[in-house]
Order: structure tokens, then sequence, then C-alpha cells
């Protein structure tokens, strides 16, 4: 295999990781100022690419303006869907042990996911690429399709926006603070309940974000919230839960793998190189669960 | 009468930690409630502010009935509280430490600006970018006061402030709590240090296993051996 292939290969596992970093991030974000782990974070980014398939049926396929419409309307309406599950279910939860929170955020997860099967079906679905993304560009006689480099470069747009706004503006101090002390917070007059709501309905955009972009990306079905609630949980422990930074280093070392793996092990010699490959987001994980409990970019629990 | 706590009850889960706890502080007055360490100072400090609510008995902030409400809308109300294990956000820098406290947002009434906490406290504004977590324990405490005026209180219930500080830094504390005397903030505080609260306060509490065993001026307790020995083994 030639150098280039093997860079062809990292700039699709590049763009992998940027779109599970989009999704990841939300994750992250929740857990790091709520402490809740949210598995149905998964299933609210399958309601998301769904929605943007409906909303794409009402416009003209294809066309930039359904792809803008897309990208406005789908994300807010799974933050309110958001808003509604906090504000009604995650609330009481916060103070309660782990495993009512995994209890209650698991029958989320069967429940959201059925409701999706009772809404659009079984069926394998996909949303028309709009023109100026649906070609490819030339990278070294290989076709690289430009919604890969689109989402390459959204990525890191995210990744800055989250980061002006967790440490440049007044939002994101009182999120990061939420972490430390929260009953001070409450003490010097913050709405810590509204801050808390607001971050989940934050993460949930993100999800509906990730949703949207995945929905032109490749095929949506029934399986794929659970699918990238997995690949996004390993990406969380692998960068440290609740560090948006971690997360987008973890995005992108799981992107990259999944993509270079199946080939290097094919290489090789290994069969079935493909199954293999998928292990790999659970053996990074327990790579750094032995060698740094914490992630990447964690610290310590006190 | 500006803050009234009347026959308050709280509890610890079952815990019952005060008993009966009642207390008046004026406008403009500076009230120390003394005690030893468990005595229930930190307690009747919290139950004021709403963070360990009384299960029975009235806390009334001027004319107000704040027993039972939130702590944010207590502090929305003017008064502000400092926790005495200071509470810096350690991943915040002193700037947005400040920031966070600054919650009536951009508006110009407020009498308590970066400048003017700048003004007072040069330390913080050398230290501005420097993360809350980095600090020494007096900085620590002029940044948790700091933070609390940012919010604009008229009320201020500082718990413990001198505990764990160099004698010249309770100096320089000392010197703060007259300069916000001076601006009209009405304090309730708790102390251990009979010296400096016999230096700042004008009316004393004494608060001893959840109850008040002893109130009236400065002047009457500083004169009182009896009650001093007895609660406050000096």
């Amino acid at each position: 295999m030639s150098v280039q292939f093997y860079l062809f290969l990292l700039i699709n596992g590049l763009s992998l990781g940027m779109l599970l970093f989009i999704i990841a991030s939300g994750l992250t974000l929740v857990f790091g100022v709520l402490r809740v782990i949210n598995f149905a974070h998964g299933s609210l980014y399958m309601i998301g690419a769904f929605l943007a398939y409906s909303l794409s049926l009402l416009m003209t396929g294809g066309s930039l303006f359904s792809f803008f419409v897309m990208l406005l309307v789908v994300p807010p309406l799974i933050a309110v869907i958001g808003f509604v599950l906090e504000y009604t279910l995650f609330r009481r939860i916060y103070r309660a042990e782990h495993l009512l929170q995994l209890l209650l955020t698991y029958a989320l997860v069967l429940i959201l996911d059925d409701l999706v099967r009772l809404v659009w079906g079984g069926d394998p679905r996909n949303v028309t690429r709009p023109e100026f993304l649906a070609g490819s560009v030339s990278f070294f006689g290989m076709a690289l399709p430009t919604y890969n480099v689109f989402i390459l470069c959204i990525g890191p747009a995210i990744a800055l926006g989250l980061w002006l706004m967790l440490y440049r503006t007044r939002a994101g101090n009182l999120m990061r603070a939420t972490v430390s002390y929260p009953d001070t917070l409450g003490a010097l007059g913050v709405n810590v309940s509204w801050v808390m709501t607001s971050t989940f309905m934050l993460g949930c955009w993100l999800a509906g974000l990730g949703g949207v972009l995945m929905s032109s990306f490749a095929n949506i079905d029934l399986a794929i919230g659970m699918e990238k609630i997995i690949e996004c949980f390993a990406v969380v422990v692998i960068g440290g839960l609740g560090s948006v930074g971690g997360a987008l280093l973890g995005s992108l070392i799981i992107g990259v793998g999944i993509t270079w793996l199946p080939v290097l092990l094919a290489s090789v010699g290994v069969q079935e190189a493909s199954r293999w490959a998928l292990v790999f987001p659970y053996a990074m994980m327990a790579v750094v669960l032995i060698v740094r409990p914490w992630g990447l970019f964690g610290k310590p629990e006190r | 009468m500006q803050l009234e706590v009347q026959a308050i009850n709280t509890f610890y889960g079952l815990s019952h930690i005060l008993f009966d706890v009642s207390l008046e502080v004026d406008k403009g007055q500076a009230v120390v409630l003394l005690g030893r360490n468990g005595a229930g100072k930190t307690t009747t400090l919290r139950s004021i502010m709403g963070l360990t609510p009384p299960k029975t008995g009235t806390v009334k902030f001027q004319g107000w009935d704040i027993t039972g409400m939130v702590p944010f809308k207590v502090a929305r109300l003017g008064l502000g509280f400092v926790p005495e294990d200071r509470r810096i956000f350690p991943d915040l820098t002193v700037k947005a430490n400040l920031d966070v406290g600054r919650t009536r947002g951009n508006d110009k009434s407020v009498k308590w600006t970066y400048e003017r906490i700048y003004m007072h406290f040069p330390r913080l504004k050398e230290l501005a970018n420097r993360r809350g977590g980095h600090l020494s324990g007096g900085e620590q405490q002029m940044l948790t006061i700091a933070r609390t005026l940012m919010g604009d209180p008229t009320f201020l219930l500082l718990d413990e402030p001198s505990e764990g500080l160099a004698p010249i830094i309770v100096r320089d504390l000392g010197n703060f709590i007259e300069v916000m005397k001076k601006e009209g903030i009405t304090i309730l505080l708790s102390e251990q240090n009979v010296k400096f609260s016999l230096k700042h306060a004008d009316r004393a509490y004494i608060v001893d296993s959840g109850h008040i065993k002893y109130q009236g001026s400065i002047e009457d307790l500083e004169k009182d051996d009896e009650v001093k020995k007895r609660y406050l083994a000096v």
C-alpha cells in the first residue's frame, strides 16, 4: 500500500472522528456539569438523523436550501426534547446513585428507540447530499468525497466554538463553576438548575447536529443510536469524562483507528480484518482504563 | 430590623443541630456569632441563606419571610454568603471567579465593579489570570469575599473569615471589614477569634451546642470574664 493511500484513509478517519466528536462532546459536556452519563444521547442523535430525513422529504432533495434548513431546525428541536427530558426526569436523579441514573437513561434508550421504530420503521434511509457537497475532490489521484472534507472543517469549528463558549463567556464560567461547587454558585445568586438545563440542551443540540450531518454521511437505520453511544462512551472514557479536549482527541483516535486498522491488519495477512477492527474502541478503552483510569485529559477523582 | 431569625430548629439528617436559635441584626451593624468548633455557627448562617433550611421557625430579611427559600433567590434579595471553606472555583481564573459572582449582569447601578475590587485588593488584580486553585489561603479568602461582593449584597454573612490566616492577613481582613461597614453593608460574621471579633463587631451572640447562650453589646462582653471563660475558652 502506498503512503498516499494511508493518507487518504487518514483523512477519511479524521472526518469520521470529527463526526464522532460532535456527538461525544455533547455527552461529555453533560457528564461534566450534571454528573450523569446520558445513555439516551445516542437515541437523541438517531432521532436527529431521522428528523433530518423526514424534513428532507418535504423539500427539494439535494438543494443547499434544504440542507441549511435541516441544520437550523433539527438541532434546536432535539434541544427542546432535551429540555422536556431534563425538566421532567433528569433533574430528579442528579443526586441519586449511579445505578439509578443508569436505569433511567437506559429505560429512555429503550423507549426512544422503539418510538423511532414506530414512526420511521426499520428500513435504512439516507438523505441526498446537497449538490455542492455531493462530488469529490481529487487527492493524489484518489477521489475524496467533498462531504468528508466538509465534516473535517465543521468539527474543528465546533471544537473552537465550544472552547470559546466554555472559556471566554459568562455562560461557560457558570458551567465550569457548576462542575466544582453547585451549592456555592447558587448562594452567589445563580440559578444553577437553569445552568444545568441549558447545558443539557446544548448537549442535545450537539447530538442533533451530529444526527443531521450523519444523515447525509451514510445510511441511517435503527442501529445507529446504539452504535454511536457505544463509540461515544469509549471516546469519553479515553479522553477523560467531562473533558471536551479529551473528547476531541478520543474521537480522532477512534475515527482514525477504525478506518486504518482493517487495512493494516489485512495487509499483514490477518483473516477477517474488519471484524477484528471492531474491537478497537473497546481495546483502546481497556488500555486507557488500565494505564490512566481518569482518561487522557481527565483528572483523578478527589 | 434588617434580619430577624426567630426560634429556628435545623437538622442534618436526623441530628438536631440548632435549638430555637433567635437573633436580630440591625441595618448597618456588624454582629458576631461566637462559639467553639461544632457549636452551630456555620449551620446558623447556612440556615439563614437557605443552604440547610430550618425545619421550624422563621427567617425574615427586610420584612420578607425567606424561610426555606432557595439560596439563589435569597442571594438576589441582597444577602451575600461567604463560605468558611472559601469554595473558590479551582478551574476558573481569579477574574472568572469574580465574573461568576456578578449576578446582576451589566446593571450600571452596581456599587462593586472590577475596578473597585481591584482597588481594595491590588493582589487580586495581579493574579487576575491565575487559576483559583493556585492561590494561597489568604488570597483565596480575599477572593471569596470579593466574589460575593460582586453581587452587590446589602447584608453579608461571613463564615469564620479569619480561620487559618496569618496574623498580618487577619489585620488586612479587619481593615476591609471596616471598609465594608463604611459602605453601609450589614455584617453577620461567625468567629472563634475573640480578639478579632471584639475589635470589629458592635454586638455579639454566643452559640453553644446549638443554643444561643449570650447576647449583648461588645462592651458588655468584653467586661464579662465569666461568660468568656465558660463559652469561649479565653
